[in-house]
């Protein structure tokens, strides 16, 4: 039998797109996954110095255009947060760098302790979180905040925002022993799991810095996460609660790749259990390029402001975070695949030796800094 | 074999050459642009989008184009210049 020529030109048009797009992507884009994980410092270094010159260009609120205030000042915030994280990362790695970036932590820290950074939520509270720290009432977002300072605090033990730092975690224990399920609301009658995974991270961290032992309240939040916050059918994270801690959302991998993050801080176990969810669960391959699946299976959505554009169910803030959890457990396979997408997607370029992703801008290139040095285990 | 199809495939190879490197000098370009325009800010800002979208669409199209679907359709031609340089001239 003869097969059409019509046929033939298919299969073989077919084969060809196959070939090409199984060899020539993986070994274009994203070549430094590799150098990344093996904690290569010039790599580091590269995007590192991008995170630094923004932080020292004073990124505000009024740097974002989201169109909604809260979302500018919140990514303004994160901004912040992840640049004093990912900047403290690669000095501890590389103790050699400390004085390169000391400016430029410095200058982030001095924003996250400045009531001006917080417009946001003082509209939804009424009161600064600064202003308002002894009056123990919501502000759920300032585990950022302190998970920040403490990371500050491990790199210069005698940081002048030490002080802070305590009053910030002391007032935080206060408003998670409060609440029977140690819910603290980020905005009134909202709260996020994942914020309280940072809450608990940065307490649990500053206990570690302080000496302080706070073993059982992350043993009582981590029994509390497993029963009641974790699904336990994919492992994934409930993105959002209602104020008597039902769940409000799904399950998603947005917040479960930065809580596992968080979590890391505080309780191993629990972010190695948070991490295998959306690297075993979540993750999914195409040529070489990793993504994860923003929502458990059996649940659907279109995602949100926190998840960015969710593409044939893959999120991209999900992946971006799953790579610092790629990172923990050790999988250089994964990581070089989400490494890949993070790549192909944020489109590294290089300036005068520095790195930044164009698509990024100042959050992402952060996040992304963040994440490719997160510490292992 | 005569001349004519081994000047065929050579042919080939080099108009593919040409428009990959076209098409690799007009993603440079345009990643140039979006960095220097901080794309992402004006992505995400309600007045102008439209032109950032614009530039963020095509060079991610540019972008996704190059690297998974014209390695194939190189190839394709090449391997379609091939046979035709083997098939008998008659």
């Amino acid at each position: 039998m003869r097969i059409p020529a019509g046929v033939r030109r298919a299969a073989l048009s077919l084969t060809c797109l196959l070939v090409g797009a199984t060899l020539v992507p993986r070994h274009v884009v994203g070549r430094d996954a590799a150098a990344w994980f093996a904690d290569d410092r010039d790599t580091a270094q590269g995007l590192a110095d991008a995170v630094a010159d923004a932080a020292l260009a004073h990124v505000t609120a009024a740097s974002f255009h989201t169109g909604n205030a809260r979302f500018d000042g919140e990514w303004a915030m994160g901004t912040q947060q992840m640049t004093v994280l990912g900047l403290t990362q690669v000095a501890l790695a590389h103790p050699e760098l400390r004085a390169r970036y000391s400016s430029a932590i410095d200058a982030a820290a001095g924003r996250l302790v400045d009531d001006a950074t917080f417009a946001f939520a003082t509209a939804a509270w009424g009161q600064g979180p600064w202003a308002s720290l002894d009056a123990d009432r919501g502000h759920g977002y300032l585990g950022y905040v302190a998970l920040a300072l403490g990371s500050l605090r491990e790199l210069d033990p005698d940081t002048v925002h030490a002080a802070a730092h305590d009053r910030l975690v002391d007032a935080l224990v206060r408003r998670v022993e409060a609440h029977p399920l140690g819910i603290v609301q980020t905005y009134p009658g909202e709260a996020y799991p994942c914020d309280l995974a940072a809450i608990v991270g940065a307490i649990a961290q500053h206990g570690r810095i302080t000496g302080v032992d706070r073993s059982a309240l992350v043993a009582r939040m981590a029994s509390i996460y497993r029963a009641r916050w974790i699904d336990p059918d994919s492992g994934y994270l409930v993105q959002s609660l209602r104020p008597d801690g039902s769940p409000l959302d799904a399950p998603r991998a947005s917040g479960t790749a930065l809580a596992g993050y968080f979590w890391s801080f505080a309780d191993r176990d629990l972010a190695d259990e948070l991490d295998a969810a959306v690297l075993e669960v979540g993750a999914t391959s195409l040529f070489g390029f990793g993504g994860i699946r923003e929502y458990a299976p059996r649940h659907a959505g279109h995602g949100d402001i926190d998840s960015g554009p969710v593409v044939l169910g893959v999120s991209v803030s999900g992946t971006g975070f799953s790579i610092a959890a790629a990172r923990r457990r050790g999988d250089a396979d994964r990581f070089v695949e989400l490494v890949r997408t993070a790549a192909l997607f944020g489109i590294p370029v290089d300036h005068d030796g520095k790195r930044r992703f164009v698509t990024g801008g100042p959050l992402g290139n952060a996040i992304l800094l963040t994440m490719l040095t997160a510490r292992r285990p | 074999m005569s001349a004519r199809p081994t000047m065929s495939v050579r042919a080939t190879i080099l108009r593919c050459a040409a428009v990959v490197l076209g098409l690799v000098a007009l993603h440079a370009l345009l990643v140039e642009v979006a960095a220097r325009t901080d794309l992402v800010e004006r992505l995400l800002a309600p007045a102008g989008a439209g032109g950032a979208l614009g530039l963020g669409v095509a060079l991610l199209v540019l972008r996704v184009g190059l690297l998974f679907v014209v390695p194939g359709a190189v190839l394709l031609r090449v391997v379609e210049a091939i046979a035709r340089a083997r098939r008998p001239l008659c």
